[in-house]
């Protein structure tokens, strides 16, 4: 009997009292707290107050902060690639065109002496020796 | 006399245009060559000339490039800098208002920690 009567009184009983989120009392200098508490005096309470005031700006100036400073190192960042970029493009096309002079010069130098071949030269050569030698002894002979 | 000299010595005055036209030719063939090395080496130099100058280019807008970064951040931490000592001080004016409150007006004070915290007050 007595036990269902406590466990009714269990059931019913306030739940607000157990899920209390604080108390609080404005003392009187020298006075005297109901309940057991630990007491800040006006400058601490109002430091406290102002805190959870400017918590939220506080933090979220800091993170504004830290955006526009990660914003700079990646603008930063995707500058010197842009840079880099550039450069390899100028380089590429120095490489292309100072190539292409050479083949151009080189083929100019190939066109002209296209001609040399060294056995028909030697060949050649034989021949007019021999002719002019020919040439001169029969011009002697007469 | 010259006939004489040619008629017996035509071996040899033919070896010697031989010669001659082999020389002329193996010389004119060096000379491409030459001009060849030459096109190449003028080539590699004005290609290296230009990579040096895209480099030094490149170099440079890059100090460009974090001069900018600097100058950038110096002033988002300056700014921030002022962002904190006005904050300091509308915290520390805040503080005062709040002690002034404590004083002069308990009800409108524990009404603000109710507000503020949800504790609740005991007289």
């Amino acid at each position: 009997m007595w036990s269902r009567l406590l466990f009714l009184f269990a059931l019913l009983y306030p739940s607000v009292a157990h899920a209390d989120d604080g108390k609080f009392s404005l003392v009187p200098k020298n006075g005297v707290v109901k309940f057991d508490a630990t007491c800040f005096d006006d400058d601490a309470m109002a430091k406290i107050l102002t805190f959870s005031e400017f918590i939220a700006v506080e933090l979220n100036g800091a993170c504004s902060f830290e955006k526009d400073k990660m914003l700079l190192d990646h603008r930063l960042e995707v500058e010197n690639l842009q840079i880099e970029k550039q450069g390899l493009e100028e380089r590429y096309l120095i490489e292309i065109d100072t190539r292409d002079e050479e083949i151009e010069t080189l083929r100019d130098i190939i066109k002209k002496n296209k001609k040399l071949n060294i056995p028909v030269v030697i060949a050649t050569s034989v021949a007019i020796g021999f002719g002019v030698g020919f040439g001169t002894y029969h011009l002697a002979s007469r | 006399m010259i006939l004489d000299f040619v008629k017996n010595h035509w071996k040899e005055i033919a070896l010697a245009i031989l010669l001659f036209v082999v020389s002329f030719f193996w010389w004119q063939d060096h000379r491409g060559l030459v001009r060849a090395y030459e096109a190449s080496t003028n080539s590699l130099e004005e290609r290296i000339d230009g990579l040096k100058e895209s480099y030094e280019i490149e170099a440079l807008k890059k100090d460009e490039a974090l001069a900018d970064y600097k100058k950038q951040v110096f002033i988002l931490e300056a700014e921030r800098m002022d962002f904190i000592e006005e904050l300091e001080n509308r915290k520390t004016e805040r503080k005062v208002e709040f002690v002034k409150m404590r004083r002069d007006d308990p009800e409108g004070f524990i009404l603000k920690i109710e507000t503020q915290f949800g504790f609740e007050h005991v007289e």
